[in-house]
């Protein structure tokens, strides 16, 4: 039995102190100045990382191993990961000051990284460095600012809806046509639930998702953010939004919400609804079709979002590759990425896997050696961008907070049987407060 | 080293006060390496976390002065609130169904069954696994639309059950069940107390004619109350940072609609995915806060119903 004295010590022994106190600690970085870089060959031990799966971990390995082949001086070790956890890490490096000299970087986030002085602004290295002449402009348009050019568009791509040919064809439909409007799209999934097996649907619930959200809005003639950072369009245009998939939902020709949820839960494309066959069509990215095809039997196509006053999709950056501002080897690493994006090998070695080479030459160059879904995303490519406005302002830092205000609402119409407008109103209120 | 011991000993003596250090000298020294970790490890960022919750901090940027804005913003926050409610309906439940079920099956292992470490061992193993992001994924499995609980109800006539893990009203409670299957720590120290209780209180309640039950609500219980004590408190605590099973079910989000949005996992949503350290480190605190307030609450309430064996009578 147990005496008042022996539990005290024994409560002390136990207690420990809250692990969850974090911990932090930050400098000052000084923003970067206008001056060139000179060009330095010296011998350089370079870090660079990457989020990614393991294909384009054997990819863009390859790449460094011929780098380093022609540069025998030069030293590169990678690290790469899941997407989840990527930037968890890095913020963390970047706080305690020893970031990678080689960053992957997403265009959602380069905003917020370039204000804050982290990463180095590419026009500061010279031609000899960095060659950008054969650069695709429209890319260099979208990433271009007045203070310069903070990350280097490592891909183009372009939203995309991904079909299921096969299933579509079985059930006696055509496939999606490329000028339907959002409206006749909603029909067309009308119209092809009724010959779609049992527990199969014509889309998934994609009322939540950031990407056909964006692509409706820029259909609908604004833009997500404006260019100092507020919600670029009007509170109807998301009202108009929930409701059409709450409509689609409630006619069967949308994945049920919580089918939908479970899928977008385990984070992972093998469980999403489109390569499990639960729904026919799926909006994403036109890089993803080489990364889903696999995944499945049946023929998958590819498309654009449905159009509005304008077309939904535009000419968009992939990613980008940035040069941290604390590298002690900016030269160096600015010519890896020139490497990256001029050299036919290295581009060989990438192919499209993150999209489109950056460099027209390179278009052309690597075109033989695809697969049919890799030049189906390079066709899709080239194809739909003429005609397309792209994207002028970027993701203000708030923007993560969007993402989630938008699925939650979603979920909270489908899953929590809030209403239409009570979940606008929410999405509308938690998105000006994000931005702040 | 003779000649310098003896002056480092010269130099203790002059002094009383040296001369009580000396005496405890290497007492500090074998503490030395935990007084290292306590000042380094835990004091130093936690202080650092009680300046930063007065800032705002990026990550990237240095700190700025805010004041107490960003315990104003908490309040301020629906978001701050929904993790207030969905954390303390999360402990309210786990504690108490994690040690009634930890007692229960403490009480069956204390008999003297053969083979019974092995069976002990078994009921300790899903704590080992317990915090593990393996066994939220496994939870998520069984839980999913075709896991293992759906497919039973399938074959139980129900045709379309709910999926568990992103229907608002039942995703907590699985991640609660969770929880209270790691039951293995409190009873593994419900065992050891089990087996402090004298046989012979049982031998006179057993001649008075207490039934089974009876012992048990008479004999047992009260003589294990600082057990259930300690259990309650180390619970309460362990409870108010559970992070990783609703970090896996939700996939990070804490959705469906904030259902699963434990405080811990909004902290870490409002450090590292928004790089508002201010909010977080200020959130950590008023946790501490918490944790604090409930393990007080616990320790008055105790001298109702704590029975301790030097203060009979």
């Amino acid at each position: 039995m147990i005496t008042r004295r022996e539990f005290t010590l024994l409560m002390g022994a136990a207690l420990a102190v809250p692990s969850v106190l974090l911990e932090a600690c930050g400098g000052s970085k000084q923003p970067a100045t206008s001056t060139l870089v000179p060009k330095s060959t010296a011998p350089a031990e370079m870090q660079m990382t990457w989020w990614g799966n393991a294909d384009r971990a054997k990819r863009t390995e390859q790449v460094k191993t011929l780098f380093q082949q022609k540069n025998p001086q030069y030293r590169i070790t990678t690290t790469w990961g899941p997407n989840s956890s990527y930037f968890d890490k890095l913020n963390t490096q970047i706080a305690s000051g020893s970031p990678p000299d080689i960053i992957q970087m997403d265009m959602k986030y380069i905003a917020t990284y370039a204000a804050k002085g982290v990463m180095v602004d590419l026009t500061r290295f010279g031609n000899d460095t960095l060659d950008l002449a054969d650069f695709d402009p429209s890319l260099i348009k979208e990433v271009k600012t007045k203070e310069g050019i903070f990350g280097l568009p490592n891909a183009l791509n372009m939203f995309a809806l991904l079909y299921n040919a096969t299933l579509i064809d079985k059930a006696g439909g055509a496939p999606p046509s490329p000028n339907l409007t959002w409206q006749q799209f909603g029909d067309y999934c009308r119209t092809l639930s009724k010959t779609l097996p049992k527990d199969t649907w014509p889309v998934d619930d994609q009322g939540g998702a950031i990407a056909p959200f964006e692509g409706w809005i820029h259909a609908a003639g604004y833009e997500l953010y404006t260019a100092d950072g507020k919600l670029g369009f009007p509170k109807s245009a998301a009202l108009d939004w929930f409701n059409y998939w709450n409509d689609l939902r409630k006619a069967g020709a949308a994945v049920p919400a919580a089918i939908a949820a479970a899928a977008v839960s385990a984070n992972s494309q093998s469980a999403s609804v489109l390569a499990t066959g639960k729904a026919a069509m799926f909006m994403t990215h036109s890089n993803f079709l080489e990364q889903f095809q696999p995944l499945m039997k049946n023929k998958l196509g590819i498309g654009p979002y449905p159009t509005g006053k304008r077309p939904a999709i535009y000419p968009k950056v992939s990613q980008l590759w940035c040069v941290s501002a604390t590298s002690k080897y900016p030269s160096q690493a600015a010519q890896f990425l020139n490497f990256y994006t001029n050299d036919a090998e290295a581009q060989k070695a990438v192919g499209v896997e993150r999209g489109a080479p950056p460099a027209l030459k390179a278009r052309t160059l690597i075109a033989p050696q695809l697969n049919l879904d890799q030049k189906a995303e390079l066709d899709y490519v080239q194809q739909f961008s003429k005609g397309t406005t792209p994207r002028t302002t970027f993701d203000p830092s708030g923007a993560l907070d969007v993402t989630n205000a938008l699925m939650r609402a979603a979920q909270s119409i489908g899953l929590g049987g809030a209403s239409v407008s009570g979940a606008t109103d929410k999405f509308w209120s938690d998105a000006n407060n994000a931005l702040k | 080293m003779g000649a310098e011991s003896a002056l480092v000993r010269g130099w203790f003596e002059r002094r009383p006060v040296n001369r009580a250090l000396r005496r405890n000298l290497v007492a500090y020294t074998f503490l030395l390496p935990w007084l290292i970790g306590f000042f380094g490890l835990t004091l130093g960022p936690m202080l650092a976390s009680l300046y930063l919750s007065f800032t705002k901090f990026d990550l990237l940027s240095a700190p700025r002065w805010v004041g107490l804005d960003n315990y104003t913003w908490m309040l301020q926050d629906d978001r701050w609130w929904a993790s207030v409610h969905v954390t303390l309906t999360y402990v309210l439940l786990e504690v108490p169904l994690k040690l009634a079920f930890a007692l229960l099956v403490a009480v069956l292992l204390n008999r003297g069954l053969q083979g019974m470490s092995l069976y002990r061992a078994v009921y300790y193993v899903p704590s080992l696994l317990g915090g593990s992001v393996a066994v939220a994924i496994l939870w998520r499995n069984v839980f999913g639309p075709e896991g293992l609980v759906n497919r039973f109800l399938n074959v139980a006539g129900i045709a379309h059950p709910p999926i568990w893990i992103v229907d608002p009203s039942y995703v907590l409670y699985t991640i609660v069940l969770l929880g209270v299957w790691q039951f293995g720590s409190p009873m593994v120290i419900f065992l050891a107390g089990l087996r402090q209780i004298p046989r012979e209180l049982y031998e006179a309640a057993m001649m008075d004619g207490a039934s089974r039950l009876r012992q048990f609500r008479h004999v047992t219980l009260p003589l294990l109350t600082p057990i259930i004590f300690f259990n309650l408190v180390l619970q309460l605590i362990h409870s108010f940072h559970a992070f990783t099973p609703a970090f896996i079910i939700s996939n990070g989000t804490g959705g469906p609609v904030n259902s699963t949005l434990l405080y811990t996992l909004y902290l870490y949503q409002q450090g590292f995915a928004h790089l508002r350290m201010g909010h977080a480190t200020a959130m950590a605190w008023v946790l501490l806060v918490f944790v604090a307030l409930f393990t007080a609450l616990a320790f008055v309430t105790s001298r109702y119903w704590v029975f301790y064996q030097d203060r009979q009578g």
